[in-house]
């Protein structure tokens, strides 16, 4: 199976649940066996099994997926990169085969975020839930103007990409005004 | 046209690399000398990596109940077993 053959919309919430309810089934006992064997335990089988899964999401959300493997083998691979990452022991690693060996991690992944961005995000979800849910839709599941109209209920995308904006310059008064100082953003 | 280089849309297109390379170069060039500009591009960068987190954040969660599921309800009970067994082994 190529990874084009995907069944399922991830895109769509409903499908999302159902493929990812499948593929915990399918795909969560392998990386328990991989994590298990080498020693890990069942919480870091669950934190490298999820983080997997939403590495895998988003590199199929933004079309990323240019690995000729099949979903499950994807996410295997994945996973493994992120034991290999979380290893102290270079003497464990996993080994890597050639396909597995040119799937890139995001390298924001694993910033660790500071209090001050998770106020700051925080405070967004409060001041402008609807705008964050809208640019998330944007933003980071990668939805068109038009699905995102039959979303969030506009009338059309023209409608959508005016509140965009809006959102964006509402959304930037807040950042600018949290943000320490004028520096802070200019450094 | 000072204005069009503060075009949130134009921005954007710049952080997505969908400029072509002579906008890009102007754009960078203006980027230089004009600090509202600077200012706009950082703001944005940083409204989208916000967003990217809570994206995230979301779909962890979204996650965490099927996990959650799974490891719960009764109607699973053979695939906890098959998990828990993993780990026995190698205690």
């Amino acid at each position: 199976m190529i990874i084009e053959e995907i069944a399922f919309d991830l895109k769509d919430l409903k499908q999302r649940e159902e493929a990812f309810e499948q593929l915990y089934e399918e795909v969560f006992p392998v990386i328990a066996d991989i994590v298990s064997r080498q020693g890990g335990s069942f919480q870091d089988a669950k934190d490298i099994f999820q983080d997997a899964l939403i590495i895998f999401y988003e590199k199929n959300v933004s079309g990323a997926l240019n690995v000729r493997l099949s979903e499950e083998a994807y996410i295997v691979g994945i996973a493994k990169h992120l034991w290999n990452k979380k290893l102290k022991s270079k003497y464990k690693l996993l080994s890597l085969d050639s396909f597995e060996k040119k799937i890139l991690l995001p390298e924001d992944y694993f910033e660790v975020e500071t209090s001050k961005t998770n106020r700051l995000l925080h405070l967004l979800e409060v001041a402008g839930k609807k705008c964050v849910e809208l640019l998330r839709s944007i933003y980071y599941d990668k939805l068109s103007l038009n699905e995102v109209s039959q979303i969030h209920g506009f009338s059309n995308a023209h409608s959508a990409s005016v509140q965009k904006y809006k959102c964006i310059e509402k959304i930037k008064v807040i950042v600018e005004q949290k943000s320490l100082s004028y520096e802070d953003l200019m450094e | 046209m000072k204005t069009s280089w503060n075009d949130t849309p134009h921005i954007e297109r710049y952080l997505n690399n969908e400029l072509s390379e002579e906008e890009k170069i102007l754009f960078e060039a203006q980027l230089v000398f004009d600090r509202h500009l600077k200012l706009n591009v950082r703001l944005l960068k940083r409204i989208h990596s916000l967003i990217k987190l809570y994206g995230r954040k979301k779909m962890k969660a979204e996650i965490e109940k099927i996990h959650h599921k799974l490891f719960q309800s009764p109607e699973h009970l053979i695939f906890q077993q098959r998990i828990q067994q993993l780990f026995k082994n190698y205690d």
